[in-house]
């Protein structure tokens, strides 16, 4: 089953990849950062986007997200069937959940909410 | 000192208790005991010997001024010794002396007595000696007290200038010859009363040694105090510079403690700001502690947050989790089952393929036998049915499962997870409020002072903080440099007490000089003693050898040089080369004379065979001279081949105060009685014994029990 399937890579839109960026990078204590590198805030923004089944399409701006310490093959068991279905490989999918997950961690931020918090919204 | 009697008991040849009366109305100092050999004379020289000094040395030999042998003569033993033989052999070896005598300090009784401590004593060792000494009315002395009272009047160290052995003259002789006196240094010394002066330099010496002991430990202190006052110097220099650093640290501090209290007054013209001001700085001092708090929360929901991802996954795959966890347990049963079924239908085939007319199950004949296949066959087919049915069911394989269940375990969260997430996330953002809200709280304050004033209050503060700061120090500094002034004055007082301390004693240096320079006195006097003491012998020597030689025109004079060695001076001054053995006898005594004189001592002089040496006409001047000496007793023990008692009681009669014979009992053949002096005496062959017809008395003429008879003057 799972052989079939494409690893691919992992990517974010420019304007992700800078968002997420921003948020690892700031040397503020009290700006909300829960994240102590881009791979965890891109594995929790793929945990929410896959949680609340949103995915967006990566334009042709993207970059790629360092695949250290992101191992895609462990939530083969989650997406495997969604990508057979769709046709697109581990990495691609999961870029996808991860897009869509940082525009719901963006658009809270902006409504003044707490990264954290979304841990409690239910999909 | 004369002696007025002398009482022997068991002594020599005297067995029992024999008194000798020396006492005498005549005026002259003559005493005269005439013998023949062993009759006793030398026993009663030493009897007093032994009573005056409590042993008798035996005469020795001297070789070129040296003096060998001698040694002492016992009391008692198988030898010659001082005891009576008969008391000694069959008695109870008991023996006394008893000397009395008149000395200017009053009568003098000496008596010493030895007795032994054995039943039969063969050395002097078991023998007890005791002493005691009577001057005048005083008490008894005894013992070594005893000895010392003795030697007041005798001294030992005189005993050869005073008990003079005719037999051993040659000796003396030989000694005065030799170019050294050592054998008779001691004793020329002891009649010069060197000794004395000696003793008296010696104990000088010892005391001024004690005293030069004690300037020793003074000049050890002196010493110590001086070092202590040199210490104490520069202790007093380092307290100065203690002093003056300690000043300048106090000065240093009322200069920062003025300008602190300036500080200080300008700080209050801005009081009204101060509370705001103060109010600030500890907010902002919390507002620091709580940015500090919150980085660590920002960690800490840092940590926390990593497995948030977990929790959002796990609400999506939680009921994929739990139903191929249950399928997972559906595969075991199903595959079980299966396994059951497949084993039933072969068991069934089994069956209907033997069936032989007997129930397999109850072993009876069937009654029916084709019914009974009929029923197992369609038995069979369920079976069969069933398998088909079960193995048509869709469950994935076990290993899928397991694969499936064991990845999606793996994206289960902590339990509790969400709460610490939710607990840090929390904390954090409670700290966030808490460090806006200071924030707001010092603008506001900020908004409230103005700046200027505020600018100046900084200044003056931290001026303040600055000097407070310099305070300290100087404080500590200040206290330090009291403590070292405190030690250097305590050190000091311990220096002070130590160089003040009092240890010169002018008294012991005094005592040291006076001592020193009465030994060199008594060093003078000694060496100026001595040659005037020679002088004098010298003088009296050749005095007394002019009258007693024979030939004054030949020999003139005797010389006696610093050694003491003397010589006989012929007319012209020069040594003579050869003189007589006479005159050299004569030369001898007139030293011994001479010494004895010069001593000063009035001691009876005890001459035992004295004219051994001499020639005929020696011997009648020897006794003619010291027969007339000025008062002092002068006693001989003559045998009587040297002076005959007749013709020398005769010459001698004005001179002799009294005159002594010891005989034996044999020597006699008339009554030796002096009122009788009878010839008249029958002589019994049987019984040896003489009687006299005239008076009565007997004698027996083999007792060896000697007589001393006074011969009448």
């Amino acid at each position: 089953m799972t052989a079939e399937l494409k690893t691919g890579s992992l990517q974010l839109s420019s304007e992700m990849h800078g968002f997420i960026s921003n948020l690892v990078n700031s040397d503020s204590s009290s700006a909300d950062n829960p994240f102590d590198s881009i791979v965890e805030g891109f594995r929790f923004a793929f945990s929410l986007g896959h949680l609340h089944g949103k995915t967006k399409k990566i334009g042709t701006s993207s970059q790629t997200v360092s695949p250290r310490g992101f191992i895609a093959k462990d939530y083969e068991v989650l997406i495997a069937d969604e990508c057979k279905a769709r046709d697109i490989s581990l990495g691609g999918l999961i870029s996808e959940y991860a897009e869509a997950g940082l525009e719901m961690i963006a658009e809270h931020q902006s409504a003044g909410g707490m990264i954290l918090d979304l841990l409690s919204v239910e999909p | 000192m004369q002696l007025q009697y002398l009482v022997l008991y068991n002594i020599g040849p005297f067995r029992g208790r024999k008194e000798i009366d020396l006492r005498a109305a005549r005026p002259g100092n003559g005493f005269a005991f005439f013998a023949e050999n062993n009759r006793g004379k030398t026993s009663i020289y030493n009897a007093m010997r032994w009573c005056l000094f409590g042993e008798v040395s035996a005469r020795a030999r001297t070789v070129n001024g040296e003096v060998y042998g001698g040694g002492v003569l016992p009391m008692v033993g198988d030898g010659k010794c001082l005891m009576n033989n008969h008391a000694y052999q069959n008695d109870e070896q008991e023996m006394e002396v008893m000397i009395l005598a008149s000395t200017p300090r009053g009568d003098v009784v000496i008596r010493r007595s030895a007795k032994s401590t054995t039943t039969f004593a063969r050395k002097d060792a078991e023998m007890k000696t005791t002493l005691s000494v009577k001057i005048g009315s005083n008490d008894s002395l005894t013992g070594r007290e005893g000895e010392e009272a003795i030697q007041q009047f005798f001294p030992r160290e005189l005993e050869r200038f005073f008990f003079i052995d005719g037999e051993a003259l040659e000796e003396y002789t030989e000694m005065m010859q030799a170019s050294s006196l050592k054998g008779l240094k001691d004793e020329v010394n002891a009649v010069l009363g060197i000794p004395a002066l000696t003793r008296g330099d010696d104990d000088l010496s010892r005391i001024r040694e004690g005293v030069k002991s004690k300037i020793g430990v003074t000049q050890k202190a002196v010493k110590a105090k001086s070092k202590a006052q040199d210490d104490a110097n520069n202790q007093k220099l380092k307290l100065e510079r203690a002093i003056k650093e300690r000043n300048q640290k106090e000065a240093l501090l009322e200069t920062i403690l003025k300008k602190l209290e300036q500080t200080e007054l300008e700080l209050s013209k801005h009081k009204e700001i101060q509370p705001l001001i103060e109010e600030k700085k500890r907010l902002e001092v919390q507002l620091e502690l709580n940015k500090e708090t919150l980085s660590n929360f920002a960690k800490d929901k840092q940590d926390e947050a990593k497995s948030a991802w977990k929790i959002l996954l796990w609400k999506r795959a939680k009921p994929d989790y739990e139903k191929y966890r249950a399928q997972q347990q559906t595969s075991l049963l199903h595959d079980r089952d299966i396994e059951d079924l497949k084993s039933k239908i072969e068991l069934a085939e089994k069956d209907l393929k033997e069936m032989t007319g007997i129930c397999g199950e109850c072993g009876q004949t069937l009654p029916d036998l084709e019914k009974f296949k009929e029923r197992k066959k369609s038995d069979l087919s369920d079976l069969n049915r069933t398998l088909t049915s079960m193995k048509e069911k869709e469950i994935l394989p076990l290993d899928t499962l397991n694969k499936i269940v064991g990845d999606l375990g793996g994206l289960k969260p902590e339990p509790r997870s969400l709460d610490r997430i939710a607990k840090a996330n929390n904390r954090w953002k409670n700290m966030v409020d808490e460090i806006q809200n200071l924030e707001e709280k010092i603008k506001n304050l900020d908004e409230k002072v103005d700046e200027e004033a505020k600018g100046e209050f900084a200044e003056l503060s931290e001026r303040r903080g600055r000097q407070q700061t310099v305070v300290a120090n100087r404080e500590a500094e200040l206290k330090i440099a009291r403590t070292d002034v405190l030690l250097a004055e305590t050190e000091l007082r311990r220096l002070e007490r130590l160089a003040g301390k009092s240890v010169e004693n002018k008294e012991e240096y005094e005592l040291d000089r006076i001592i020193g320079a009465l030994q060199v006195t008594v060093k003078d006097t000694i060496a100026s003693y001595r040659d005037t003491a020679r002088e004098e012998v010298q003088a009296r020597a050749s005095s007394v050898f002019k009258r007693l030689n024979n030939a004054p025109d030949v020999y003139t004079n005797i010389r006696v040089d610093k050694g003491f060695k003397t010589e006989i001076l012929n007319s012209k001054g020069g040594v003579s080369p050869n003189p007589s053995s006479g005159a050299i006898a004569i030369m001898t005594m007139s030293v011994i004379d001479a010494l004895r004189h010069v001593s000063g001592m009035n001691i009876p002089v005890f001459l035992d065979t004295p004219g051994r040496s001499l020639d005929e006409q020696h011997k009648q001047k020897m006794l003619e001279y010291f027969w007339k000496t000025e008062g002092q007793q002068f006693l001989i023990f003559a045998h009587s081949g040297e002076y005959e008692v007749g013709p020398t009681v005769e010459r001698f009669n004005d001179q002799l105060a009294k005159a002594f014979t010891l005989s034996l009992p044999g020597d006699h053949k008339a009554c030796y009685l002096a009122d009788c002096k009878s010839e008249n005496v029958d002589y019994d062959v049987a019984s040896k014994v003489n009687t006299c017809n005239d008076c009565g008395n007997t004698w027996d003429i083999t007792s060896d029990e000697t007589l001393i008879l006074e011969v009448p003057l």
